[in-house]
C-alpha cells in the first residue's frame, strides 16, 4: 500500500497517458443519467456523478458478449472471441468495487469463467471514495462499503478541491502511478488532510439500521415465512430492473446467434437475465419453482443476505441503493430491512 | 499427448461429439449414442450430466443414461423432444455433430452405496438418469444386496428402455415392478401411480439406499412412503432438475436456496433437500 497525490489538473493528462495502453472506461452523462462508457474526450468525464444506472461490474459481463464462434458443420469448432485492449475503469465508487469483488468470487473461482477472466485480468481499476451518500436508497453506511480495501489498483480520495490523495493497493497501481510522472508520494500533511476527510465522511455516512452484517443476515434468514414478502412484492412488475442494476447480480443465459451474412457460422452469446423475471425458475415440463412474485423477491434478498453470507462470508448486497432507486414499483431494500428488523427508518 | 487430452476436463468450451447411433424409444424420446472426438473419454459417474450444444439452438443440460465406461469415448443420452434444443436434436441424423461439455454435477456416491440393498424408484423420464446407476449396479451385482426397481409411466407406450424392462422382469436376481397411470388394450400389468407398487413390499430400511428420480410431484409421495417405512432421510437420494446455462455455478438459474444444482447436485439426499424449501 502506497499513498500518492495527484493534482486534479493532472487528471486529464494522466487519463490520456493511460489511454495509450488501456481502453478508458469512465462515468459520463447519458441524458438524465450517468453511465460507464469509453472515454474519448476527457472533458466528458464526470467524476461528480452520483451513481450510474448500470454498475461498472457489468463491464466485465457485457450483455450479448460473444463467448465463442462456431461453424455449422461442427458446433464444437469453437474459437474464443478476439481480445481487445484491456480496460482501465476510472472513478468506480467503493460500493461498486465491492460489487466487482463479489463478481470476481463468482466468476474467477474454479472452474473460472474464461470470458470474464479475459475481460477482468489485465484491467486497471481506479476507484474513488465518496464524500457523501448519493441516493436516499443507499445503504453504504450500514454495509460499510463507503470504504474498501478490495479490488482497486488505485483509489482516488477527494481530500481537497486541488488534488486527490491516491492510494495504490497493487503493484500494477503503484507502477502506473510512479511511471506516469503525474503523481508525487504523499507526505505527513497530505495524510492529515485524509484524516480530516475521513472525519467529514463519518459525519455524513450515518447507518440507517445500526445492524452488523451478521445480525442483518440472521434476521433475514428467519423471515422466510413472513407476510412481508407478499406485501412488498404486490406492486412488483417482474421487470428485472433490480437485477440488471445490481452490482452483484450475475445470472445469465446463453443463446446462439446465426448472422444472415455468414451462412455457415454463428456465435454463442451471453445475455443478462434475472431472478425476478416470471419464467426464471421454470423447468422442462413447465413447473415453476418460484411462481409467485413474493417467492422471487424473497429469493433476491435471500441471495444477497443469506446465501451470499454463506458463500462469501459477507453480504452480496453492497448497499449501492440502485435496486430501490430504479424500481418502477419503488420496492426498496431499506423498507424490507426495516420491516424485518423492526427498526423504523426516517425517510429522507 | 492423447492421455493428457483424455483427462482434460471439457468444462469451458464444447468438444465435438458425433451421434453414432440414434434409436427411437417412444413417440417423444430418442436414445443417442454419442462418441467424443480425438479419443477423449467422458469418465463420468452415474447421475452426472453433460451440456449438449446443437448448432444454432444453444445448449442444454442432459443427464447421462449410460453407466460409467472408463476411457470409453462413447456414452448415451436419452432425450425427450420437449423444447427448442431437444427438438432440433431429435431432427439430427446419425453422423451429425453436437458439442459436449462436462461431465458436471456430483453424481451418486456409488462406493458408499456398495454393500447395501438398493431401491430404485423411477417415474417416466426419471429412468433416463437413473439407468446410469441401475446399469452400474447390475454390472457389479455381487457388491450389492437386494436390488428393487420400481418404475411408473403415464401409459404403456411411454415406457423407456422397454427391452431392458423385460430383462429386469425376468432377472431372478432383482425385484422389478412396474405400473402405468393409464392402461390400454396392450397392458395386462398394474395400473396406478408409482406409490401403489410399494404395497406388499418389504424393505430393510437400515441397510437399504433409495435412489429416486421422476417428475417433481413424485418426490413428495415417494419420500413420504419411504419415511413411513422407517428409511433414514440420509438414505434417500434424489436427482433434481433445473434449467442451466453453465454447469459451473455461475449462471445462477439452477439455484435452489443457497445451493447450485449443477455443482452441489443434481443428486441430493433428502436430508439436505428437505432443508431447501424451494427444492421439491
Amino acid at each position: 500500500m502506497r499513498d500518492w497525490v495527484l493534482k486534479r489538473a493532472d487528471l486529464s493528462p494522466f487519463l490520456e497517458y493511460l489511454s495509450e495502453k488501456w481502453k478508458l472506461m469512465a462515468p459520463q452523462r447519458r441524458g438524465e443519467l450517468f453511465e460507464f462508457r469509453e472515454l474519448h474526450d476527457t472533458s466528458e468525464l464526470r467524476l461528480d456523478y452520483p451513481t450510474t444506472m448500470i454498475p461498472p461490474s457489468r463491464l466485465f459481463l457485457p450483455d450479448g458478449e460473444v463467448l465463442y464462434r462456431f461453424r455449422a458443420e461442427d458446433p464444437a469448432s469453437a474459437e474464443a472471441a478476439p481480445q481487445e485492449k484491456p480496460m482501465a475503469v476510472v472513478g468506480i465508487h467503493t460500493c461498486d468495487l465491492e460489487g466487482i469483488s463479489i463478481m470476481d468470487e463468482i466468476f474467477l473461482s474454479a472452474p473460472a469463467d474464461r470470458a470474464y477472466a479475459n475481460q477482468r485480468e489485465g484491467a486497471l481499476l481506479i476507484g474513488m471514495e465518496c464524500s457523501a451518500p448519493c441516493l436516499d436508497e443507499s445503504l453504504c453506511a450500514d454495509k460499510q462499503t463507503f470504504h474498501t480495501e478490495r479490488t482497486y489498483d488505485l483509489l482516488l480520495i477527494p481530500v481537497s478541491e486541488d488534488h486527490f490523495l491516491v492510494r495504490g493497493r497493487t503493484s500494477l497501481g503503484n507502477d502506473v502511478a510512479d511511471g506516469s510522472g503525474f503523481f508525487r508520494p504523499a507526505t505527513h500533511s497530505d495524510r492529515a488532510e485524509l484524516d480530516e476527510f475521513r472525519g467529514s465522511q463519518a459525519r455524513k455516512f450515518r447507518p440507517k439500521f445500526g445492524l452488523s452484517a451478521d445480525e442483518l443476515s440472521a434476521q433475514v434468514r428467519s423471515s422466510w415465512d413472513d407476510l412481508l414478502w407478499r406485501a412488498q412484492s404486490r406492486l412488483c412488475l417482474s421487470c428485472g430492473a433490480c437485477n440488471v442494476v445490481c452490482p452483484t447480480c450475475h445470472c445469465f443465459v446463453t443463446r446462439d446467434h446465426l448472422p444472415l451474412s455468414e451462412r455457415d457460422c454463428g456465435t454463442r452469446n451471453r445475455h443478462w437475465t434475472g431472478c425476478q423475471l416470471e419464467n426464471f425458475a421454470v423447468v422442462a415440463g413447465g413447473e415453476n419453482f418460484r411462481e409467485e412474485k413474493s417467492n422471487r423477491l424473497r429469493h433476491r434478498v435471500f441471495k444477497k443476505e443469506v446465501y451470499g453470507m454463506d458463500r462469501f462470508g459477507r453480504s452480496g448486497c453492497v448497499g449501492c441503493g440502485r435496486c430501490g432507486h430504479f424500481c418502477p414499483a419503488e420496492i426498496r431494500l431499506v423498507e424490507i430491512f426495516s420491516q424485518i428488523s423492526g427498526k423504523e427508518v426516517a425517510h429522507a | 499427448m492423447p492421455k493428457l487430452l483424455a483427462t482434460t476436463p471439457m468444462l469451458d468450451t464444447p468438444v465435438t461429439g458425433t451421434l453414432r447411433r440414434i434409436r427411437t424409444m417412444t413417440s417423444r424420446e430418442k436414445l443417442f449414442d454419442v462418441e467424443l472426438s480425438d479419443g477423449r473419454a467422458l469418465n463420468h459417474k452415474p447421475g452426472q450430466f453433460v451440456m449438449v450444444s446443437v448448432y444454432g439452438s444453444g445448449e442444454a443440460p442432459i443427464s447421462i443414461s449410460s453407466p460409467p465406461a472408463p476411457e470409453s469415448p462413447t456414452f448415451q443420452l436419452c432425450v425427450r423432444d420437449a423444447g427448442t434444443l431437444t427438438h432440433h436434436l431429435h431432427a439430427l441424423d446419425e453422423g451429425a455433430k453436437v458439442g459436449i461439455r462436462g461431465p458436471f454435477g456430483n453424481g451418486f456416491p456409488v462406493e458408499e452405496m456398495e454393500g447395501n440393498d438398493i431401491l430404485f424408484v423411477a417415474g417416466g423420464l426419471g429412468l433416463a438418469p437413473l439407468r446410469s446407476l441401475i446399469r452400474h449396479v447390475l454390472e457389479r451385482r455381487t457388491r450389492f444386496g437386494d436390488v428393487t426397481i420400481l418404475f411408473g409411466a403415464r401409459n404403456p407406450a411411454e415406457r423407456l428402455f422397454r427391452d431392458e424392462l423385460e430383462e429386469y422382469a425376468s432377472d431372478k436376481s432383482i425385484r422389478f415392478l412396474q405400473t402405468v397411470d393409464v392402461a390400454d388394450e396392450s397392458w395386462s400389468g398394474r395400473v396406478g401411480v408409482i406409490t401403489t407398487l410399494f404395497k406388499g413390499l418389504e424393505f430393510q430400511p437400515h441397510s437399504t439406499v433409495a435412489a429416486i428420480c421422476g417428475p417433481p410431484v413424485m418426490y413428495k409421495f415417494v419420500v413420504l412412503e419411504l419415511l413411513s417405512r422407517g428409511f433414514h432421510e440420509g438414505r434417500i437420494y434424489m436427482s433434481l432438475e433445473r434449467r442451466m446455462c453453465c454447469g459451473m455455478g455461475k449462471c445462477g438459474q439452477c439455484q435452489i436456496n443457497g445451493v447450485y444444482v449443477c455443482k452441489d447436485g443434481p443428486v441430493f439426499r433428502y436430508l439436505e433437500a428437505k432443508r431447501l424449501p424451494e427444492a421439491l
